[in-house]
């Protein structure tokens, strides 16, 4: 498969935009034909980070915020860029039955890597993800689809 | 695709039926209708059937962690059942599937015992 551009989307500062940027997102991964289950983590690591913006941080110039993504061989990088906020993004402690905190959390076991950045312009979260694609699987793991159903 | 919650009275349970995707856009609308789920009747036992559900975070997850303290601040119970693929694997990254109890059937009127494996 080859590297495919990255795809870059600047969005409303809004919730309801988490939901536009995930269904991108996920037609982008499933024509490139990641596995359902890599799909599934990799909506979930999008939606964390762009969730966490919203909550945490300022929007971008224009009430705006930037998310983008690059689907290569094996890996999805995903990154969303905001205006900054009072604090740096960092793992939460959370307990078992606590609401919140959870979001990095998530991010981090879904990811080989993840990381933020600060620029002028604001701030970015990053992740990368580990992805199977269909033609891969066939050769790397032989066999592993349990029967059900 | 948004979300689409109701709800309906079964033998012995209340059964709560989600469909769509939970995110921050959604989970406030969850959230409130999980609240008139809750003050409408006291059920003690809620049934989530979240066969319906293509997608949810820890935003969604929020919100089923607060109704569940509220069903069992009164001694109740709230299960979650039928999750998809996608719903099992948050509660599972999380370790949430420790914490919600998940029954196949949203129907049956008693969940099955756990069968270690």
């Amino acid at each position: 498969m080859e590297v495919t551009e990255a795809s870059v989307l600047l969005l409303p500062f809004a919730a309801a935009s988490v939901g536009v940027a995930r269904r991108r997102l996920v037609s982008d991964l499933i024509a490139a034909d990641v596995y359902d289950s890599a799909v599934c983590d990799v909506a979930l690591v999008i939606s964390e980070l762009f969730s966490n913006a919203l909550r945490h941080a300022a929007p971008l110039p224009g009430s705006k915020i930037r998310v983008a993504w690059r689907i290569d061989p094996g890996r999805v990088q995903v990154s969303v860029s905001d205006g900054g906020g009072p604090t740096v993004p960092e793992l939460g402690e959370p307990t078992q039955g606590a609401t919140g905190g959870r979001g990095l959390r998530i991010v981090e076991k879904l990811s080989s890597r993840w990381g933020t950045s600060a620029g002028d312009e604001g701030t970015t979260v990053w992740a990368e993800v580990p992805v199977r694609q269909a033609e891969m699987t066939r050769i790397v793991v032989p066999a592993v689809a349990t029967e059900s159903g | 695709m948004e979300l689409n919650v109701s709800s309906r009275f079964h033998d012995d349970h209340t059964i709560v039926t989600i469909s769509g995707e939970i995110d921050l856009y959604t989970a406030p609308r969850l959230h409130s209708e999980l609240a008139a789920v809750l003050a409408d009747g006291m059920p003690t036992r809620v049934v989530i059937d979240m066969s319906g559900v293509e997608f949810c975070d820890s935003t969604g997850m929020n919100v089923l962690l607060s109704c569940l303290r509220r069903v069992r601040e009164r001694g109740g119970e709230l299960e979650i059942a039928s999750p998809k693929p996608a719903v099992r694997k948050i509660l599972q990254v999380t370790g949430l599937d420790s914490v919600f109890t998940l029954v196949d059937d949203a129907n049956r009127s008693r969940p099955k015992p756990a069968v270690p494996q």
